[in-house]
């Protein structure tokens, strides 16, 4: 990193008379002053210019211009420029600049983000005789403001003064390199609202993986991690090593959980920076869901990607009905409507020992009342929201389902529990009750007797 | 002075209290984990749960294993005329055993469906073997609301049996002792803690095994030699072996000739197929005379060696598989 010094000096030669500046004014052809960089394109741009009094004997550091209305000038400033340049080439710039010289007040272009307010610092010098924009660069929200250096008291209406600059869809900066000609406005402008250069530079940022459901960089059980993600930065095409960032958050309502809060285990990724191309896992949280990756260059010059990691057991369904059981719906927890969710081959054995619990064990009686099982994506069932902790810590992998046996309709009868437990057994099934003993007593049936 | 001597007796008291305190509240520290009660055999499982109110506290349940029984299982088998194998069951609850038998379960390679044959006061299903492939047949005692029924100890019941199409070998039958309700005051211990994952274990192998004849030699139809044989041999090399039924030198020269037998099968040389056949009969009859014997099983009550090579339900599956592929083959000839 460049050493840097701050540079916040107003000019101190603003020589001519201010009247004529107060005429000029509302016509709007104030030279423009959009001194602005990016860390990577270290730019340095101006419409008109004089040397900068800062750096002695460097007039390649320039800053200038004079406008009330970045928007209406840029209009302008773009034709006139390109005209300048196809036209007349840099003696027409610099002809330009000497006109504006006479204007007693200047402008400056500032972010108004804090720090860097009205006034304060708003350009560095770097130690490369280049100038970059003190400030976040991707904040379209500038002031242009202006200070009237003018000793004279006629110049005191036009002190100083500032409009704030919000609709402001794109500026391009010309870029001046250190030891290249005065204003010279090569092919690597840069945007300043998207802060990549336009050509000769322009970056961006890919995310990709291995690939996954609807579209998602990749798929990944609860609590495994998926390895292979990776994030490639490009500039005009060809990759850059640039530093890269990289964060993850859950889609709040996913992975069948309606409810959301800053608790929510967002998974982890490693590394989370680094330089492109950085191949990168992901740990999925117990919970399923969705979870949006983002990342970013370090310098903000490359905007950014998205891509979506599917967190979730795949190939559970929903049991329908059955004459053989009753789903006990709707499901009193809000937060997790979606409670019935098993694997094909769970429900096979949910269905045999349901049909013999039907048939042969209580052709007369209550048919099985059938509770939670897992989410619609399995993970973590939260039952008490708490995300990774808690009840029905086993009710991720749809091979768990929990059957009513306690007061309420329906619950399997306490003189048969032996029965039922044998006819669990007799399908590979282990059934325990859960909550023995209380209104909420339940079998709790690993349909393949082992734990998920 | 006298004030300074009492404060001295009340600090040396303190410090006697706070010594005597230390080794107690150590001892009274729980902690998860299973112990045995050393005069029932059950199982005390203290684990980390919650109480009504959803604080955590150490929970403590007992689970009373299924394995307090004796039994002896002693299977039959024959081959009917519609090509189909039948497979009958004894058991025996031991006078030795603490509990009675309520639940048996094998796993087949295939049975037929409606065949099952359950005694009286039981229950008898066959269903789809998911995970391992091939059928699961179970049967359990049923009295609603008498946890504890089951076949009586000192008794048997000889009404278990099933048809197949597929020929015996040896597989293990899982037996459990009838046991009251199991069940925790709230979800339980957490799967993935040590003593969660120790009552799973517990609980998986709640049964006691039993060796029996079970269909576990696909058989396909039209009959083919080389298929059966081939699946005999994997039986004998692969369960047998780890069932620890075999010698090793018996093992090779059954495995030599099963070997010779197949080549012979593979390019049509019958007489030298029903040789081998032959030739690994005799071995088998060397180690059990009564190998050929339709009787009840495996009790080695007529042995030729003191120390046979091979256990007698090795030796009569095998035996019986060899001479169901020498019928079939003669027949085929003819």
């Amino acid at each position: 990193m460049p050493t840097r010094r701050l540079i916040n000096r107003w000019w101190t030669h603003a020589l001519t008379a201010c009247f004529f500046l107060l005429s000029v004014v509302p016509s709007a052809v104030f030279a423009a002053n959009e001194v602005i960089a990016t860390n990577n394109c270290h730019i340095v741009s101006s419409l008109y210019g004089v040397p900068y009094p800062g750096i002695p004997g460097d007039d390649s550091v320039k800053k200038y211009g004079v406008t009330r209305d970045v928007n209406s000038y840029y209009a302008r400033f773009k034709d006139s420029m390109a005209a300048a340049i196809k036209n007349d080439g840099e003696a027409s710039i610099r002809a330009a600049a000497f006109g504006a010289y006479s204007h007693c007040a200047t402008i400056t272009v500032t972010p108004i983000e804090v720090p860097y307010r009205n006034g304060s610092p708003v350009y560095d010098l770097l130690s490369d005789n280049t100038l970059v924009l003190a400030s976040l660069i991707s904040s379209p929200r500038w002031r242009a403001g202006w200070v009237n250096s003018n000793p004279d008291p006629s110049c005191d209406i036009a002190r100083s003064g500032s409009v704030e600059i919000i609709a402001v869809s794109s500026i391009y900066a010309p870029l001046q390199k250190v030891n290249q000609p005065f204003h010279h406005f090569s092919d690597e402008s840069v945007d300043l609202i998207n802060a990549t250069c336009l050509a000769g530079g322009k970056c961006s940022i890919r995310l990709s993986g291995p690939g996954g459901i609807d579209g998602a960089l990749a798929d990944v059980e609860p609590g495994k991690v998926v390895s292979g993600l990776r994030a490639e930065v490009t500039c005009d095409g060809a990759p850059s090593d640039k530093a890269v960032t990289l964060t993850v958050e859950a889609n709040a309502n996913t992975g069948g959980h309606n409810h959301h809060d800053s608790a929510r285990p967002p998974g982890s990724l490693s590394p989370a920076s680094g330089n492109s191309p950085v191949t990168f896992s992901f740990t999925a949280p117990a919970p399923a869901g969705d979870h949006i990756v983002t990342a970013k260059c370090v310098d903000g010059s490359c905007g950014e990607d998205t891509g979506k990691v599917w967190v979730g057991v795949k190939d559970l369904y929903q049991l329908n009905g059955s004459t053989a059981y009753e789903l006990i719906q709707p499901n009193a927890d809000v937060f997790h409507p979606g409670n019935h969710y098993l694997t094909a081959n769970a429900s096979i054995v949910l269905q045999g020992i349901a049909s013999e619990w039907r048939t042969l064990y209580k052709p007369f009686g209550p048919v099985l009342h059938l509770n939670d099982a897992s989410l619609e994506r399995g993970g973590y069932f939260d039952i008490q929201r708490l995300w990774n902790r808690g009840e029905h810590a086993e009710h991720r992998r749809g091979t768990v389902i929990d059957i009513r046996a306690n007061n309420l309709p329906g619950a399997i009868p306490r003189g048969d529990f032996k029965d039922f437990e044998r006819a669990a057994r007799k399908y590979g099934a282990v059934a325990r009750l859960h909550k023995k003993n209380t209104e909420l007593q339940h079998y709790h049936v690993r349909l393949f007797g082992r734990p998920e | 002075m006298k004030s300074h001597l009492y404060l001295r007796a009340i600090l040396s008291a303190m410090f006697l209290l706070t010594l005597l305190f230390i080794p107690v509240t150590h001892a009274i520290a729980e902690q998860e984990g299973i112990t045995r009660d050393m005069v029932t055999g059950d199982l005390i499982v203290t684990y980390k749960g919650v109480d009504d109110q959803g604080n955590e506290v150490f929970q403590k349940v007992i689970f009373i294993p299924g394995t307090k029984i004796e039994p002896a299982l002693k299977s039959k088998f024959s081959f009917d005329r519609n090509d189909r194998f039948q497979y009958r069951y004894k058991l025996t609850n031991r006078s030795t055993s603490q509990q009675n038998i309520d639940l048996i379960i094998l796993m087949a390679s295939s049975v037929v469906s409606e065949s099952i044959a359950i005694p009286e006061k039981w229950n008898g299903t066959m269903s789809i073997n998911i995970e391992g492939g091939g059928n699961r047949v179970a049967w359990a005692h049923w009295k609603r609301g008498d946890d504890y029924a089951g076949l009586a100890v000192g008794r048997s019941e000889s009404g278990f049996g099933y048809k197949s199409s597929d020929l015996p070998g040896v597989g293990v039958v899982q037996l459990s002792g009838a046991t009251p309700v199991f069940g925790f005051p709230d979800e339980g211990p957490d799967p993935e803690s040590e003593v969660g994952k120790q009552l799973n274990q517990l609980e998986t192998n709640d049964f006691v095994p039993r060796l029996a004849a079970i269909p576990r030699i696909p058989n396909p139809a039209p009959f083919n030699a080389v298929v059966v044989l081939g699946s005999i041999q994997k039986h004998v090399q692969e369960d047998m072996v780890a069932m620890q039924l075999i010698d090793p030198a018996l093992l090779g020269l059954i495995d030599r000739g099963l070997t010779q037998a197949i080549a012979a099968a593979q390019i049509g040389n019958t007489p030298s197929l029903l040789h081998e056949i032959k030739n690994l009969r005799k071995l088998l009859k060397q180690e059990h005379a009564d190998v050929d014997q339709d009787n009840d099983g495996d009790d080695d009550d007529k042995e030729m060696q003191p120390n046979p090579r091979i256990a007698k339900l090795a030796a009569k599956v095998l035996d019986f598989d060899l001479k169901y592929v020498e019928k079939r083959t003669k027949k085929n000839k003819d």
